[in-house]
């Protein structure tokens, strides 16, 4: 057993050791021919074509460029979170209106509150003192709560119930048949029969069973549309990949 | 009966690959949601300010960027005036980009015609504050410019979100679409449009139909549909053929799958 996972183990280093072989036959050949500017674009075009290909080979099987491919795109998106952050919110808008203000303004002192508050959230790092956090997360949850439940109520709920309890226009303005009539017909047959399925204090027999039955056909159409529409996503992230391997790195289109 | 998963890319990849080399074009149709921006764009009367927050990072750029570019070229074409964000911070780079390649292309100046006003965090509080006092939220453009001191302010006179008419939201998740419906546009009184990758259209249509939204662009095939609207095809539309490809060799793999799984069940009722 041992010695079948060594061989696997030693045939997988041999496949990295070709491709990356390739790879980098590839790119000298890229730049040898010109089709890659020898500048900084170049360079950068090249390890963007590594990184999209390291991340692929998961496809293959899990391996170490896939790995260390990850780590350092969480890696640079931290580091970019942070400097973003630090330079266009946290200097900006407290250290230097509190420490550094110019001298047509004045020292903001109001602000060392959120600098505190800020502070305590670094003593999560600590076991014996993290709830000195929870100050902080307290204002953070009072403050959040307050400003979105009576806003979420009323757009995501009230306006839903409005919107769904609008009379039908069976006519258009000229008399016509109004075809929307149907969408919003099936739309009020589906809230009732997928509410109905989620109503649980009566037991679903009889007629409350074929209503049910109906609301989990609508679920079923609705997680059929989401998939679908999840499918349409991935693809075109891969196909932006694939056109910029085969456009900006190989050159083929 | 089981297949390797890994057939399954090597024919999705071919599905992706060949239509991407032969360049093939397929007819885009057009969506209702997706006319309804156009439409409510066309209306807009010249040096109108059109809001364009762009609330997605790098990782959403394939579905997203082609639409905030169709966008940005379509107000420019109309001669509105464009405000343009973001309320995710990784975003910023590629909201510049588009702004400077729309930008030149229909000869707009920086401060004039449009303004980036770059990222702010805090989501929900941002929009509120753009609702009550536009120039105290953000004092700065993204460049550090005074934005009071802009022409595109001076000249149109904007205060706050109250003064702006159509407000469009390009998002792959929160803060976004939920939080402009929520803290914006049901607070402040203006139209909302939105773009969004494919994974969250489907969330969004009961906002369509409640009028929350005048309109929704939902992934790729929003992004192509609205390059086709103003009549200027590029990365969405050229998209769209390997995504049609790709889209037939699932569904043969979903209807194989399928026929699999009844030939196994039948066998197995018939051994029993």
């Amino acid at each position: 057993m041992a010695e079948v996972a060594e061989k696997k183990s030693s045939s997988g280093f041999l496949v990295l050791i070709v491709l990356l072989g390739l790879f980098a036959l590839v790119n000298i050949y890229l730049f040898a021919s010109g089709k890659l500017p020898s500048n900084f674009e170049g360079i950068g075009i090249m390890i963007a074509a590594g990184m999209s290909l390291a991340i692929y080979s998961f496809l293959y099987r899990d391996n170490p460029i896939y790995k260390l491919a990850e780590h350092i795109y969480i890696g640079m998106s931290v580091g970019y979170i942070v400097v973003y952050d630090y330079y266009n919110a946290l200097k900006p808008n407290l250290l230097d209106k509190l420490f550094f203000p110019p001298p047509s303004e004045t020292y903001e002192l109001w602000l060392i509150i959120p600098l505190f508050l800020g502070a305590l959230m670094f003593f999560r790092f600590s076991p014996k003192y993290a709830w000195v956090s929870r100050w902080s997360f307290a204002f953070i949850v009072g403050y959040g709560s307050g400003m979105a439940i009576p806003r979420g109520v009323k757009t995501s709920i009230l306006m839903q119930i409005e919107a769904t309890l609008r009379p039908i226009n069976f006519t258009d303005a000229s008399g016509a048949f109004n075809f929307d009539a149907i969408s919003t017909l099936i739309a009020i047959v589906g809230i009732l029969a997928v509410l109905i399925y989620f109503f649980f204090s009566l037991e679903h027999k009889g007629p409350l069973k074929v209503v049910s039955r109906v609301g989990v056909w609508f679920l079923m159409i609705a997680f059929g549309a989401q998939f679908g529409y999840t499918v349409m996503a991935r693809m075109s992230l891969l196909i932006e990949r694939v056109r910029f391997l085969l456009g900006k790195w190989l050159n083929i289109l | 009966m089981k297949i390797d998963r890994r057939y399954i890319f090597v024919f999705i990849a071919i599905a992706i690959i060949l239509p991407t080399i032969f360049e093939v074009r397929m007819k885009i149709d057009i969506s209702e949601p997706v006319k309804k921006i156009f439409d409510r764009i066309e209306s807009l009367k010249p040096g109108t300010v059109v809001v364009i927050s762009n609330d997605y990072d790098p990782a959403a750029k394939a579905e997203l960027y082609p639409m905030t570019l169709a966008i940005m070229r379509h107000c420019f074409r109309k001669n509105l005036r464009v405000l343009a964000l973001n309320l995710w911070p990784q975003g910023a780079g590629l909201v510049r980009m588009a702004l400077d390649i729309s930008g030149k292309e229909y000869k707009k100046e920086n401060g004039v015609d449009y303004v980036f006003l770059g990222y702010k965090p805090g989501g929900g509080v941002v929009i509120i504050g753009m609702g009550q006092n536009l120039l105290g939220t953000f004092p700065k453009d993204a460049d550090g410019k005074p934005l009071a001191e802009m022409p595109l302010i001076k000249e149109t006179g904007l205060k706050s979100l109250k003064d702006v008419p159509l407000v469009i939201d390009i998002a792959a998740g929160t803060p976004g679409i939920d939080s402009w419906v929520i803290y914006g546009r049901d607070q402040y009184g203006f139209d909302l449009a939105a773009g969004c990758t494919g994974v969250m259209a489907t969330d969004y249509y009961p906002y369509l139909n409640s009028g929350q939204l005048v309109g929704l662009m939902g992934g790729l095939k929003g992004a192509a549909e609205y390059e086709t609207l103003i009549e200027r095809a590029d990365e969405a539309t050229r998209n769209m053929s390997p995504q049609s490809f790709s889209h037939l060799v699932i569904i043969a793999f979903v209807i194989l799958g399928n026929i699999a799984l009844i030939v196994e069940k039948s066998k197995k009722k018939r051994r029993s």
